[in-house]
């Protein structure tokens, strides 16, 4: 290592990474994001030399809700989806911080994952745009009972696929080069058991079909479908009826989404849920070396995550090696587009 | 310079009992041919910086007393143990003589498990002590550990996520020489140790700590223990039960921790009196609010004594490991040295900021050599392994 890149190495301490998570309310984002920093902790710290630690006040809110959870599960609480009573149910935009490196090392990442509610994304779409534009990659978060039953009448209600696919419409031109777009069915542990998780991707190509569309024309993004299951020991039982109709929120979702545990001693346990930070760094370690020929004098005065994969070698090598981890062919996932893009070239 | 070592724990997991049985097994089984170790702690400065901090000597004549007040109460009562937790940060200086060198300090700094949360104003100052510290002692209370009831008394009462967040701020300078020293120590393992049973707690060590495990079994610098030691040895874990407040009289307005027996309905005071439910004024229906944490009803843990007295046992080996750990590192680092800064005036300058153990290194070399030789550093059975692979 010469002179400049070690002055170099040492100057970039942090860079950051923005990802943009979009979705529908009462969905349990914080759920989402506690199984996947759960998952990814245990996984790539048991098969990388990668670390991920949440900071701050993300770290309180992921403990506190693992062991929400956890105690859910302890005592067989009954679980129901009441978007009315809004559990955790916000229509502002939640903020979590993660850092991320090597283990042992300082860390070299700033992770900030952005949730904007579907609504925020109606309402002020020039502040998604703009985050999206700083953002290396955006998280469609789809609540798959909502996908899946009753014919998937009150899928637009609550997922808003229409809204998402109108904002990408008007946006997707402005956006500043390649994007990862992840759509992540969530929820999906009876359709995963059941052995109907290609049912659950034909019904999201179907659903958001304009969208994906739009992405393959466009030939910047890459798009793949990656179900999580967010709590693993619980699965979808049924819509609450009465009197054979379904009570419907003021929005006209269901009012009650009622799920049950699986087998006698259910255990809180995420499963693929680490598959997004895959995709996401194998993306941007491709992104990297595809633009590091390509850059401009101008470019390399702005201090970005190439200058860090730059500067450190063994950060990157590592994440390269990572990439043997991304899975393309578990049940229900799919590189809808932008397949190349995944693929590093020296 | 003293060496740093860092003891986590949740909160009465028995932090300060490992090291009060460190020092005493200490004393007690080695030979003053091979080191001399004593208690130099600045008491007077602990207390007024963090509250008041335990006498360890005090503390283990109190559990002998204790242990013997309670044999001729009788074996067959369930009592409580040391309810009141050490308060605030507490660092503990041990000295070792050995022949023919000077002394060697070495610095336990006991934090209290809250800091460990974000919202400590401390979590800070506990970050750079992890980064500043080569060995880390956790310790387990065995009891909430191995009670397969509800998965989340365990995590939330031996702070294992907070533990394990912490961990992750390890800093390694260089992987060859930069060495760290994890102990996973389970204490107040009487009950299954003494029957049999070691290898079922360091299994469920594995299983409950896997995360921490799985993130540094792999690396270079990171060697990973699991020691259970008997800090009392005559106590053994009886069981755990909710606990409730009891209320004497009208006027009794705090009331005192209690839990019922299931069977008999009796009350049972930590002391080990029994009452009957008739006999008291007032047991509140709900168990005792002041015993939830992260949505988690903590019971309390009942013991009984089994005849031993106060017999600690295997508590001197963190010590042996810890010290035969940090002489090696400093061969590492020495070596380190040697190779790049060669044997000329910058190296001799170099060495003049030398790690503790300094020109006498040689000297702590051969006395844990004769440790070894001799058999006296215990590697394996009773629940002792050294964690090699990741754990499924």
């Amino acid at each position: 290592m010469g002179i400049w890149d070690s002055f170099k190495k040492k100057a970039i301490s942090r860079i950051p990474m923005k990802v943009c998570m979009m979705g529908p309310r009462a969905v349990g984002k914080t759920t989402i994001l506690t199984a996947i920093f759960n998952d990814t902790q245990e996984n790539i710290g048991a098969t990388t030399n990668l670390i991920l630690k949440a900071e701050g006040d993300t770290n309180t809110e992921l403990t506190n809700r693992k062991h929400q959870l956890n105690a859910i599960f302890a005592n067989l609480q009954q679980i129901t989806d009441k978007p009315a009573a809004g559990l955790a149910a916000s229509s502002t935009v939640n903020t979590f911080d993660f850092v991320f490196g090597l283990k042992g090392k300082e860390p070299r990442i700033d992770l900030e994952i952005k949730d904007f509610p579907g609504e925020y994304v109606q309402s002020r779409p020039d502040e998604v745009e703009q985050f999206i534009n700083e953002s290396s990659a955006v998280f469609v978060a789809i609540d798959t009972p909502h996908l899946m039953e009753e014919d998937g009448q009150y899928c637009e209600v609550k997922n808003k696929p229409q809204v998402i696919t109108e904002f990408f419409k008007n946006s997707l031109q402005q956006l500043n080069g390649e994007k990862l777009v992840l759509l992540v069915p969530l929820k999906c542990e009876r359709y995963f058991f059941e052995q109907r998780m290609d049912e659950v991707l034909s019904r999201i190509e179907t659903v958001y079909s304009d969208l994906i569309t739009m992405f393959k024309q466009n030939g910047k993004i890459a798009c793949a479908v990656t179900p999580i299951l967010t709590l693993g020991g619980v699965e979808f039982d049924h819509i609450m009826k009465e009197g054979g109709t379904i009570p419907l929120t003021v929005e006209g979702c269901p009012k009650e989404v009622v799920y049950r545990f699986r087998g006698d001693k259910p255990k809180y346990n995420p499963v693929f849920c680490v598959q997004p930070l895959y995709y996401m760094l194998s993306f941007l370690a491709a992104q990297y070396g595809r633009e590091k020929k390509n850059r401009s004098i101008l470019d390399k005065f702005f201090t970005t995550i190439y200058d860090l994969f730059d500067s450190d070698e063994d950060l990157f090598d590592e994440i390269l090696r990572m990439e043997k981890n991304r899975k393309t062919t578990l049940a229900g996932y799919n590189v809808e587009c932008g397949a190349d893009l995944f693929k590093y070239c020296k | 310079m003293a060496h740093k070592i860092i003891m986590l724990g949740g909160r009465r997991s028995g932090k300060s009992s490992i090291l009060s049985s460190i020092l005493y097994a200490l004393d007690k089984n080695t030979s003053g041919d091979l080191f001399v170790v004593s208690d130099q702690t600045d008491y007077s400065a602990n207390d007024s910086t963090d509250g008041v901090c335990v006498r360890l000597r005090d503390k283990r004549m109190e559990v002998d007393n204790y242990l013997k007040t309670r044999q001729k109460v009788g074996e067959n009562s369930s009592f409580l143990v040391d309810m009141t937790p050490t308060k605030g940060k507490s660092s503990y200086l041990f000295r070792t003589d050995i022949k023919g060198a000077a002394p060697v300090d070495f610095e336990f700094v006991d934090v209290p498990g809250e800091w460990m949360e974000d919202t400590s104003t401390r979590h800070n100052e506990l970050k750079k002590i992890i980064c500043e510290s080569d060995v880390y002692v956790i310790a387990i209370d065995t009891p909430y550990m191995m009670q397969q009831e509800n998965e989340n008394i365990n995590t939330v009462y031996n702070r294992i996520d907070e533990i394990t967040s912490m961990m992750a701020n390890i800093m390694i300078d260089n992987e060859e020489y930069d060495k760290k020293l994890i102990i996973l120590c389970p204490v107040k393992c009487e009950k299954w140790v003494r029957h049999g049973r070691a290898e079922d707690v360091a299994t469920a060590v594995k299983n409950t700590y896997r995360t921490l495990i799985n993130t540094w079994v792999n690396h270079k610098a990171v060697d990973i223990w699991i020691m259970p030691i008997q800090t009392i040895g005559g106590i053994e874990h009886s069981k755990l039960l909710d606990g409730y407040r009891l209320f004497k009289s009208a006027n009794d307005k705090f009331g005192e921790l209690c839990s019922k027996n299931e069977l008999t309905g009796q009350i049972m005071l930590k002391d080990g009196k029994i009452l009957s439910a008739s006999s008291v004024y007032m047991v509140d229906s709900e168990p005792d609010k002041s015993l939830y944490f992260s949505y988690t009803q903590i019971p309390l843990s009942w013991y009984v004594t089994n005849g031993a007295g106060f017999s600690p046992r295997f508590c001197e080996q963190p010590a042996y490991h810890i010290l035969e750990f940090l002489v090696h590192k400093e061969e590492l680092v020495m070596d380190m040295k040697d190779r790049n800064l060669g044997s000329g005036f910058w190296g001799w300058l170099r060495r003049l900021f030398n790690p503790p153990f300094g020109k006498y290194l040689q000297k702590y070399q051969e006395m844990t050599k004769q440790l070894e030789e001799k058999g006296i550093i215990k590697k394996n059975e009773d629940g002792f392994i050294h964690v090699e692979s990741i754990v499924n």
